[in-house]
């Protein structure tokens, strides 16, 4: 499966998020979004699941448009993992993940039993079955991310888009969900994940997509794209890229001198705010 | 667990029928309950001996026990899928103007003399404040809870207030009509306002209880465009659904508050929100609600009580406990 993004922009009202996008993704890949707050991550995973849909360019899967797909057969291809979903009433955990059938529905028809075994199989794929009979309120938000991310293996995309699966979790989970998201790909799908954390990117992820104020500035191999260079001028500030002695791993560090952090300008941020616009809406 | 859950389910059938029987056994003139069979088999075979309660319990008990019944049902079962689609507990046609808009449409066909307009205006209005509702509130695409609940209480007002407009230009014979009818009450009913706003009414609940899983769906927010619905489209096909049977159930009894709110809430607190039960749990104790509640209004005072103001009195209080004790049920 082949998506192509062609010259895609976007913009709230007025404001531009998303300017001249282009990229091709291919099969079982993961691929990190890296990119500042505000840089049109988020907006942009939108307008590839057609939850937002931009005035400007094309996105096609497998040479038909997205926007001529009905929203089923849409669903059918990218499931969608978002970044902030607050539980409005207290259903049961299963009973969400088995919304993720949804697209292989009637209009009119109610999952059957098999429904709820692929649901529960998608449970068991992310380790958290025992949370089938939990009402999903009362869920850490390590465990509401991975009901989210089984709700969209439920669903049996070839493409998982996934905004920030790691935000708010802490360390340990933040791999063990980084990891699941890697099993699944090595099982047959493609994954594009937006990330803060570029050793994340480095541990995971294949390819990486570089993103600074709503255009794409570097998009390769992971290892190729991250460097001290392309890291500078993506976050404006000084890192090192370290290799670690026993691996092949690589780490970025902010960068020191004589071992301290150095002084960043405050006014920077406020600069930053402005040329990328949206700080709270667009991730 | 097994068990209780399988005692909840029959008690949800039954509970309805329940109070239809306690509902057309009580009134002034006391029937006892195993009577029912007795005039049931001579209205059907003729040659009965209880001629004065056959009278009563056809044209009177039995007309607006299935009023009650088909209010209370269409109110909890649209009052819940309105909740579900717009994400927000607090939601219902009371408070999102539906009510108050059809009866304004009520109130001006008879302001105008058009009775035959008596459904299609209350279901316009009804549309037509809704959209209203749904337009002040919107908020970047989406609908805070606040505010959707604020810009519904302004409709109401609205709708309120030309509604008391229309009461001070009519002619004075047809004040005390409209008045009446305003106060929402179910002893006027006869068959023929039955036979009238059933069909839509069934119309607009059965179509609801068919798309259940698309509703549970949308209460999923934004990310159900994901998982293969139209939003926009969807949403309004319901919120069309809905106005359809609550317009013409009002258009019959007037506005009874509160049991769109108290039935979905109260079946949250007993079966909860599993997406297959909710609807049809809320149907069920909307109707049992409203026929113990107009029960009471009919014979437990000496005088007969508007069951709008009746239902008022026990909604408020009991909405509150349901509050205080239902976060759990709110996900709060």
């Amino acid at each position: 499966m082949i998506i192509i993004v062609e010259n895609l922009a976007f913009h709230y009202d007025s404001l531009p998020v998303l300017k001249d996008v282009s990229l091709k993704i291919t099969d079982r890949e993961l691929i990190s979004l890296l990119g500042p707050n505000g840089s049109g991550k988020t907006t942009f995973l939108k307008c590839l699941c057609s939850l937002l849909k931009p005035k400007i360019g094309c996105i096609y899967i497998d040479g038909q448009s997205i926007w001529k797909m009905k929203p089923t057969q849409l669903a059918q291809q990218i499931g969608y993992v978002p970044q902030i979903h607050s539980p409005t009433f207290p259903y049961k955990v299963l009973d969400v993940v088995v919304s993720g059938r949804t697209p292989h529905l009637g209009a009119l028809t109610t999952p059957s039993e098999k429904d709820y075994e692929i649901a529960y199989e998608a449970l068991e794929a992310v380790g958290c079955q025992e949370l089938a009979e939990r009402p999903y309120t009362q869920l850490s938000g390590g465990e509401l991310r991975m009901v989210l991310i089984a709700r969209a293996l439920a669903q049996q995309p070839k493409i998982l888009l996934l905004d920030e699966p790691t935000s708010h979790l802490d360390f340990k989970n933040k791999i063990i969900v980084m990891r699941t998201i890697k099993d699944l790909v090595e099982r047959g799908i493609s994954a594009i994940v937006s990330e803060h954390d570029p050793n994340i990117a480095i541990a995971f992820s294949n390819k990486t997509i570089l993103m600074k104020g709503g255009r794409i500035i570097a998009y390769g191999k992971t290892d190729e794209v991250i460097n001290e260079e392309t890291m500078r001028s993506l976050y404006d500030m000084d890192v090192e890229v370290i290799s670690l002695a026993n691996s092949q791993l690589k780490i970025v560090v902010p960068k020191m001198r004589n071992g301290h952090l150095q002084r960043l300008d405050i006014r920077r941020w406020a600069e930053v705010k402005d040329t990328s616009g949206q700080t709270t809406k667009a991730g | 667990m097994g068990f209780r859950f399988k005692l909840t389910h029959l008690l949800l059938v039954v509970a309805p029928f329940l109070a239809f029987t306690l509902h057309v056994c009580l009134g002034k003139y006391p029937l006892s309950p195993t009577l029912i069979p007795v005039l049931l088999v001579g209205k059907l075979f003729g040659g009965s001996e209880h001629v004065a309660e056959q009278l009563v319990f056809f044209n009177i008990r039995m007309p607006r026990a299935v009023m009650a019944a088909l209010f209370g049902a269409t109110m909890g079962i649209t009052g819940a899928a309105l909740q579900s689609i717009l994400k927000n507990p607090l939601v219902s046609p009371y408070t999102l103007g539906i009510s108050s808009g059809a009866a304004f449409g009520a109130a001006l066909s008879f302001a105008l003399g058009f009775n035959f307009l008596l459904e299609p205006l209350a279901f316009i209005f009804a549309l037509l404040a809704v959209i209203l509702t749904l337009a002040i509130s919107r908020v970047r695409g989406g609908f805070s809870p606040i505010s959707l609940v604020l810009a519904g209480l302004i409709v109401t007002s609205l709708f309120q207030g030309i509604l008391t407009l229309v009461q001070i230009l009519v002619e004075p014979e047809k004040v005390s009509a409209i008045v009446g009818w305003i106060a929402g009450r179910l002893n006027a009913t006869t068959w023929d306002q039955i036979l009238l706003s059933l069909p839509t009414a069934l119309v607009g609940i059965v179509s609801i209880a068919l798309l259940r899983w698309r509703i549970f769906v949308l209460s999923m927010g934004e990310e159900a465009r994901a998982l293969g619905i139209s939003i926009e489209k969807e949403r309004m096909i319901i919120i069309i659904l809905a106005c359809l049977a609550a317009s013409s159930v009002v258009a019959a009894a007037g506005i009874i508050g509160w049991v769109c709110l108290i039935a979905p809430h109260l079946t949250r607190l007993t079966v909860g929100s599993a997406p297959k039960r909710l609807l049809p749990a809320s149907l069920s104790l909307g109707a049992a609600f409203l026929l113990v509640a107009d029960a009471l209004a009919k014979s437990a005072w000496a005088y007969e009580m508007p069951v709008g103001v009746l239902v008022t009195l026990v909604g408020a209080p009991l909405f509150l406990y349901l509050m205080r004790s239902g976060t759990r049920a709110w996900g709060g």
